[in-house]
């Protein structure tokens, strides 16, 4: 990430009224630059643009039956690039996926709730100074 | 991993009952040598005969109340030997609890529940046949 950039957030949900309510909330807190997705497949083709956090919901075929669900999707971003966070957010409540979820390499898991946002932002200033204690640990291994 | 094909599983649970019942029920297949213990930090001591796989349970503190939760275990584990698979074996259906003790590391989660032991059988066979297969 450059400094002085924008923090790049890609949030995927296949619904549209929480995508946007979502892309709202973070735009509250200014700071971020979002791009949203109604799909995995699109969220994959702007992988080139570098995001620094994508929020990835779990079941993403509302619109399209055919569409992949979020694991796939997951796997597809890590296999482009393991280091960008993925921080999955679902409505599914249900421990064997949250699991599985962190087993393909997840950053996270939250369930949506009423609270999810605020968790979302937590996990995200932690994300940021996770980072900059692994920037700061190579710094100094390069030195050792 | 030890001279013969049989894992080496440590069980971790406060409640003897289930403990004895886990260690009955893991024996019937006769793949396993099992080790028992009522409290992390007995495990902990004995982390040394080198288990091949801990079960472990996430509230240990029903003996002892100022006992060492699962997630504080697992850490001192994972410190003591990174490679030790440990799978956590909880009644916390709590998707934070689950989520926190993958990021702590632990191998698999697995809730108490009717098919928790299937579970565990599927998961100690995988985990023989691809962490421990004689390579």
């Amino acid at each position: 990430m450059n400094k002085d950039a924008k923090i790049k957030l890609f949030l995927v949900d296949d619904d549209a009224l929480f995508l946007k309510s979502l892309e709202i909330a973070f735009l509250q807190q200014a700071d971020f630059t979002i791009e949203t997705f109604a799909t995995g497949e699109l969220c994959l083709q702007q992988l080139s643009h570098k995001p620094d956090v994508i929020i990835l919901d779990y079941y993403l075929n509302g619109i399209d039956a055919k569409a992949m669900n979020g694991i796939e999707t997951l796997d597809k971003i890590k296999a482009f690039n393991p280091d960008i966070p993925v921080v999955m957010l679902s409505s599914q409540d249900k421990i064997d996926v949250a699991v599985n979820c962190m087993h393909h390499r997840a950053f996270d898991y939250v369930v949506k709730s009423e609270t999810a946002f605020v968790r979302l932002q937590k996990i995200i200033t932690s994300i940021f100074s996770f980072k900059k204690m692994e920037k700061t640990l190579n710094w100094y291994m390069a030195r050792m | 991993m030890n001279n013969q094909t049989r894992l080496k599983v440590f069980l971790v649970d406060d409640d003897a009952l289930y403990l004895k019942s886990e260690e009955i029920e893991l024996n019937g297949q006769n793949d396993y040598t099992i080790e028992t213990y009522a409290s992390g930090e007995l495990c902990l001591q004995q982390l040394s005969r080198n288990p091949d796989v801990i079960i472990l349970d996430y509230w240990l503190n029903g003996v002892d109340k100022s006992a060492m939760n699962g997630e504080q275990i697992l850490d001192k584990i994972k410190r003591f030997n990174s490679d030790i698979p440990v799978v956590i074996l909880s009644a916390q259906e709590k998707i934070e609890v689950a989520v926190n003790c993958m990021q702590h590391r632990a191998f698999d989660y697995v809730v108490k529940s009717k098919t928790a032991f299937m579970e565990v059988h599927k998961i100690l066979n995988y985990i023989k046949n691809t962490l421990y297969s004689k390579s």
